[in-house]
C-alpha cells in the first residue's frame, strides 16, 4: 500500500522540487550566448518588450546602440537601421525595442527596468504622431505589451514616490487588466496616495518576480529565435551598393521605391496597399478630417519617458516621422494639425534641455520618403542615417531640466 | 428465440456469425452504430421486446453470445 | 479574505494544479483511511474552484452559471415530475427546446453582434449535453428517480466543467454514491497523476510550442502563401497536431483530476490519429462528445427513420442520418461558414467511407495486409487534417479579410 502511494505521489514531490530549485534559487539571470541576443537584437519579440533577459544582457555591453519606436521598425527595407549597420560593419548594432502599438507607457516600463543598463549612453527613440489621440493609448495596445515582472521591478524599487510615480500609478489604474487584479489594484492606489510599498509587501512582491524572471529567461530565448528576422536583413543588404555613398543611395532609393509602390497613386508599398487598403479604400476617402493629434494623455505619458531618460542621463536622439501626404490629401488628414503636434512636442523637449530632434514632419510630400501611410520607408531611411550619424559624433553632453507641468491637465488639453 | 435472434443479426450485418459466438461485432467492423439500430428496430417488431436506444451500451451488445443474453434479460 | 482568492481559467496555468492539489489532500487523505466520500468536503471544494474560475474580474459569468443550474435545475425536475404520470412526445420536445435554448442563444447572438453578459460562460455547451441526456433517460423509462442533489453535483463536477469529457449521469451517480477500495483508489491516484503528468507535456510543452511560438508564423506565412502552397500544407499539420495536443493535455487534466477525486471520468482521446477510416476516427477523437451524439442524436433519429419505414434504401437513411449529425456538431461549434462547412465535409466523408467499405464487402480478394493498412491510416490522416484546415478559420482569413 506505501509502496504504491509511493510511487503515485513520487514524482509530484520530485517535480515540486526541482521546480522549486529551478525558480527559487537567486542567480543572475543574463544570457551569454551572443548568438542569441544578437537575433534579440532586431526580433522585435515579445520577449525583448515585456521581458528583461534579453535588454539587461544585451544593453550591458556597448555594442548595441538602442533604438525605441514602434511598428516602422518591423518593416525591414534596405536602408532600414539594422541593414546599414551589418552592411557597413558600423561600429554599433542596432538593438530595436518595440513593437505595434507599443506607445509611451510601455517604454517608460522597459526603460525602468533598463536603468542601469541605459545610464549615460546614447539612443534614438521615433514618436509616432499617432500615438497622440485624444484618449491616449487604446486598452487591447496597453494589455498586449504590459509587462508584470517590468512593474514588480519598479514597485520594487521605487524608494521615494515622486510626482512622476504617481502620475504613472494613477495612469496603470484606468486600464482594464489592472482593475481585474485585485491585488495589482490595492498596491497601486497605494502608490497613487503617495506611499511607497512596505519593506514586506516588497518581498513578497520579489518572491513573485523572481519566478517572473526565471520564466523570462527559461522561455523567452526559444520563443526569440521563432522571431529571427536576420535572413530577411542580409537578404536586403544585396540591394546596397558596397561603399555607403549617400547620392548612390537616394537613386537606389528612388528606384526601389517606384518599383515597390506600383499599383496605387498613393506612394504605398503594393503588399501593405494590397492587404489593407484595397477594397475598402473608399469608404476613408475624407474620414480622417477631424482627427487630432495635438491633445490628450499621451503628452503626459511621454513627458514619464523623459523624466526616466533624464533620471538615467541618457543622450537621446528623437525622430519624429511625417504622414504620407498623398495619404492624407485623400483622408483629409490635416498636414497642419500634424505641424502643430510636431511645434507641440519640440517645445516640451526643448524646453526641458532635449535638443537633438529630428523633425520630418516638413518632408510629407517627398517621394518614397514613407513607405506607406505611416511608416517611414526607403528615403525616410535615408534622413534618419543622416542625423543618427551626426548624433552619435556629438559628445556634448546634455543637462536636463525637467518641469512637472507637462504632467498636467492643461499642458495636455493646450 | 435464439435462432430469431440470430437470423435478424445475418439478415442486417449480412455476415455468418453462426461459426463464432464469441465474435466482437464492433471490432471486425460487422456492426455499426447505424445496423445496431436495425437490429433494435427488428427485436422491438418480431420480438416484442423494446430496448431504449438511451439505454443501449456497446459492451453489453458486443458479440452475439452478448447480444442473446441482454435480450433474454430483458424479455 | 475573499479578496484573497485569485481569478484562474481550469487548467490554464500551472499553479491551477499546485491548488487543485493542496485542497485535495484533506479528500484524499480521508478516502484512502476511511474508504468512504467526505460529500461536504467536495462540495465547499467544488464552491471554491468555482469561485476561482467564474470569481472575480469573470464574475457575469458566475451569475450566468448560477442562472443556468437555476433553470435546468427546475426544469429537469418538473419533466420528471410530469414523466411519472404522463409521456407525451410534445412535453418531451418543449422540454429539450427550453434545455437547449440558453445555448442556442448564446451561439446565435454573436451573429446579430448583440451581447448579453448574463448568458453565456465557459462550458455552457457541456453542462447542456449533461442536462438534455437526464431529460432524454427519463422519456425512455431508463431514469424513474433522482435525486436533485445529485443532478446539481453531476452538472457542477468542477474538474469537466469547462470543456468535459461529457460523463453519463447513472455512471457518475454510481460513483458518487460508492467509495472505491483503498487499493483500486491507490491505482486510480497513480493513473490520475500519471495522466496529469502527460497533460503537462502535451499541453504546456507539445501545446505551447506549437500553438504559441510556431503557429503565428505558420499561420503569417500561409496567408502570404495562399490557398495551394505549401505554406498552407506545413499550416495545416502544425493547426492539427496542435488542436489535438491542446485539447488531448486538457482531457487528460480533467480524468486525472477526477481520478484524484476518486473517480472514473471517461476518457477523451485514443490516438485519434492512427484511425484507419473517418469512423474509426470519430470513435477515438472526442470520444465522450461523439459518443454523446451517436447516442443521444444519431441512433434516436434512425431508430425512428428505420421504424417508421421513411426511406426504403437503407443507405440514404444512414447518409441522411449522418448529415443531420453532422451538421448539428457544425452548428453547435458556432454559427460560422468554416465550422458548417467542417461538418459537411465530416458527413461527407463518413459516407464515402461507408460507401467503400460496402464496396470491399464485394471484392474480398482486394489485398490487406499492413501496406493497405499504413495507406489506410495516411490517407485518413490527411482528410482530417484538411477538415481541421477549415475548421481553423484561416479560409475566412484568405478570403474575406
Amino acid at each position: 500500500m506505501k509502496k504504491k502511494l509511493f510511487f503515485a505521489f513520487g514524482p509530484v514531490l520530485i517535480a515540486f522540487i526541482i521546480v522549486a530549485c529551478i525558480f527559487l534559487t537567486p542567480t543572475k539571470t543574463t544570457i551569454k550566448n551572443d548568438h542569441l541576443i544578437e537575433v534579440a537584437s532586431s526580433s522585435l519579440s515579445s520577449s525583448v518588450v515585456q521581458g528583461t533577459t534579453f535588454t539587461n544582457s544585451a544593453l550591458a555591453s556597448n555594442q548595441y546602440l538602442p533604438m525605441f519606436g514602434s511598428s516602422e521598425l518591423k518593416r525591414f527595407s534596405a536602408f532600414h537601421p539594422s541593414v546599414l549597420a551589418y552592411k557597413y560593419n558600423r561600429p554599433y548594432t542596432p538593438f530595436l525595442i518595440g513593437d505595434a502599438g507599443t506607445q509611451s507607457l510601455t517604454h517608460f516600463s522597459i526603460m525602468n527596468s533598463n536603468e542601469k543598463q541605459l545610464a549615460h549612453k546614447k539612443m534614438v527613440f521615433i514618436i509616432s504622431p499617432q500615438w497622440f489621440v485624444p484618449k491616449g493609448i487604446k486598452d487591447d495596445y496597453f494589455e498586449a505589451h504590459f509587462s508584470k515582472l517590468q512593474l514588480y521591478n519598479w514597485l520594487t524599487t521605487t524608494q521615494h514616490v515622486t510626482t512622476y510615480d504617481q502620475y504613472y500609478a494613477n495612469r496603470l489604474l484606468q486600464f482594464k487588466n489592472i482593475e481585474n487584479s485585485a491585488k495589482l489594484t490595492t498596491l497601486l492606489e497605494q502608490v497613487a496616495d503617495g506611499q511607497a510599498l512596505s519593506k514586506k509587501q516588497k518581498n513578497s512582491l520579489k518572491l513573485e518576480r523572481q519566478l517572473l524572471d526565471k520564466e523570462d529567461m527559461l522561455f523567452g530565448s526559444v520563443s526569440t529565435l521563432f522571431d529571427s528576422n536576420l535572413d530577411k536583413i542580409h537578404s536586403y543588404e544585396h540591394d546596397l551598393p558596397a561603399k555607403a555613398d549617400s547620392n548612390e543611395w537616394v537613386k537606389i532609393a528612388d528606384k526601389i521605391g517606384a518599383k515597390n509602390t506600383s499599383n496605387n497613386e498613393l506612394g504605398i508599398i503594393n503588399s501593405f496597399y494590397n492587404k489593407n487598403l484595397r477594397g475598402h479604400l473608399k469608404n476613408l476617402k475624407g474620414k480622417q478630417a477631424d482627427w487630432d493629434y495635438t491633445k490628450g494623455p499621451e503628452f503626459a505619458d511621454f513627458q514619464l519617458v523623459l523624466q526616466q531618460m533624464a533620471k538615467q542621463d541618457s543622450d537621446v536622439l528623437f525622430i519624429i516621422p511625417p504622414i504620407n501626404e498623398k495619404w492624407t490629401n485623400y483622408t483629409g488628414l490635416s498636414q497642419e494639425m500634424i505641424q502643430n503636434f510636431a511645434k507641440k512636442i519640440t517645445l516640451q523637449l526643448n524646453s526641458q534641455g532635449f535638443e537633438n530632434v529630428a523633425d520630418y514632419t516638413t518632408n510629407a510630400a517627398e517621394p518614397y520618403f514613407m513607405q506607406d501611410t505611416i511608416h517611414l520607408g526607403w528615403k525616410g531611411w535615408i534622413n534618419v542615417d543622416h542625423s543618427l550619424q551626426h548624433f552619435l559624433k556629438n559628445d556634448t553632453k546634455p543637462t536636463y531640466h525637467l518641469d512637472d507641468y507637462y504632467l498636467t491637465e492643461e499642458w495636455q488639453q493646450s | 428465440m435464439e435462432e430469431t435472434l440470430l437470423s435478424i443479426i445475418e439478415e442486417v450485418t449480412g455476415a455468418d456469425v453462426r461459426d463464432d459466438l464469441d465474435l466482437d461485432l464492433y471490432e471486425e467492423g460487422i456492426l455499426d452504430s447505424f445496423g445496431t439500430v436495425q437490429i433494435l428496430v427488428e427485436i422491438d417488431s418480431q420480438l416484442g421486446i423494446q430496448v431504449p436506444v438511451s439505454d443501449f451500451e456497446r459492451e453489453e451488445w458486443r458479440t452475439p453470445n452478448k447480444i442473446i443474453a441482454t435480450v433474454k434479460s430483458l424479455a | 479574505m475573499i479578496d484573497q482568492i485569485p481569478s484562474l481559467i481550469p487548467y490554464a496555468n500551472p499553479i491551477y494544479f499546485a491548488y487543485v492539489l493542496i485542497a485535495l489532500i484533506p479528500l484524499i487523505a480521508y478516502m484512502l483511511w476511511k474508504e468512504k466520500r467526505l460529500p461536504w468536503y467536495q462540495s465547499i471544494v467544488t464552491l471554491v474552484f468555482l469561485y476561482i474560475s467564474f470569481g472575480g474580474s469573470s464574475w457575469k459569468q458566475g451569475v450566468a452559471l448560477i442562472l443556468y443550474v437555476v433553470w435546468q435545475t427546475v426544469l429537469v425536475a418538473l419533466y420528471q415530475k410530469y414523466r411519472q404520470k404522463h409521456n407525451q412526445s410534445g412535453v418531451f420536445y418543449a422540454s429539450i427546446i427550453l434545455a437547449i435554448l440558453p445555448l442556442f442563444l448564446t451561439k446565435l447572438f454573436p451573429v446579430f453582434d448583440f451581447h448579453i453578459s448574463f448568458i453565456g460562460f465557459l462550458g455552457i455547451s457541456y453542462l447542456t449535453f449533461k442536462s438534455v441526456q437526464v431529460i432524454i433517460e427519463f422519456r425512455d423509462g431508463v431514469l424513474k428517480t433522482y435525486k436533485i442533489w445529485d443532478y446539481i453535483r453531476f452538472l457542477l463536477f468542477f474538474p469537466t466543467i469547462s470543456s468535459g469529457p461529457i460523463d453519463r449521469f447513472r455512471r457518475f451517480q454510481k460513483e458518487l454514491h460508492n467509495a472505491p477500495l483503498r487499493s483500486d483508489y491507490a491505482d486510480l491516484l497513480k493513473l490520475g497523476v500519471h495522466r496529469i503528468f502527460i497533460g503537462f507535456l502535451y499541453k504546456f510543452i507539445i501545446g505551447y510550442y506549437l500553438g504559441t511560438l510556431a503557429l503565428p508564423h505558420l499561420e503569417k506565412a500561409a496567408l502570404d502563401g495562399g490557398l495551394l502552397s505549401w505554406q498552407m500544407l506545413l499550416y495545416m499539420y502544425g493547426y492539427s497536431l496542435f488542436l489535438f495536443f491542446d485539447f488531448a493535455g486538457y482531457s487528460l487534466f480533467a480524468v486525472g483530476v477526477s481520478n484524484l477525486m476518486g473517480y472514473k471520468t471517461p476518457m477523451n482521446f485514443n490516438k485519434p490519429f492512427a484511425s484507419w477510416n473517418i469512423k474509426e476516427f470519430w470513435n477515438r477523437w472526442h470520444i465522450s462528445l461523439s459518443t454523446w451524439f451517436r447516442d443521444y442524436v444519431y441512433m434516436r433519429l434512425m431508430f425512428l427513420l428505420v421504424k417508421k419505414k421513411l426511406f426504403k434504401s437503407r443507405v440514404v437513411a444512414s447518409n441522411i442520418g449522418y448529415f443531420g449529425l453532422f451538421l448539428l456538431m457544425g452548428f453547435w461549434h458556432g454559427f460560422t461558414w468554416f465550422y458548417i462547412l467542417y461538418g459537411v465535409f465530416h458527413a461527407t466523408a463518413i459516407c464515402v467511407n461507408d460507401w467503400w467499405l460496402r464496396l470491399k464487402k464485394k471484392h474480398k480478394n482486394w489485398p490487406s495486409n499492413k501496406w493497405t493498412h499504413a495507406l489506410a491510416v495516411v490517407v485518413t490522416f490527411h482528410v482530417v487534417c484538411a477538415s481541421f484546415l477549415i475548421f481553423s478559420g484561416i479560409l475566412d482569413k484568405l478570403f474575406f479579410n
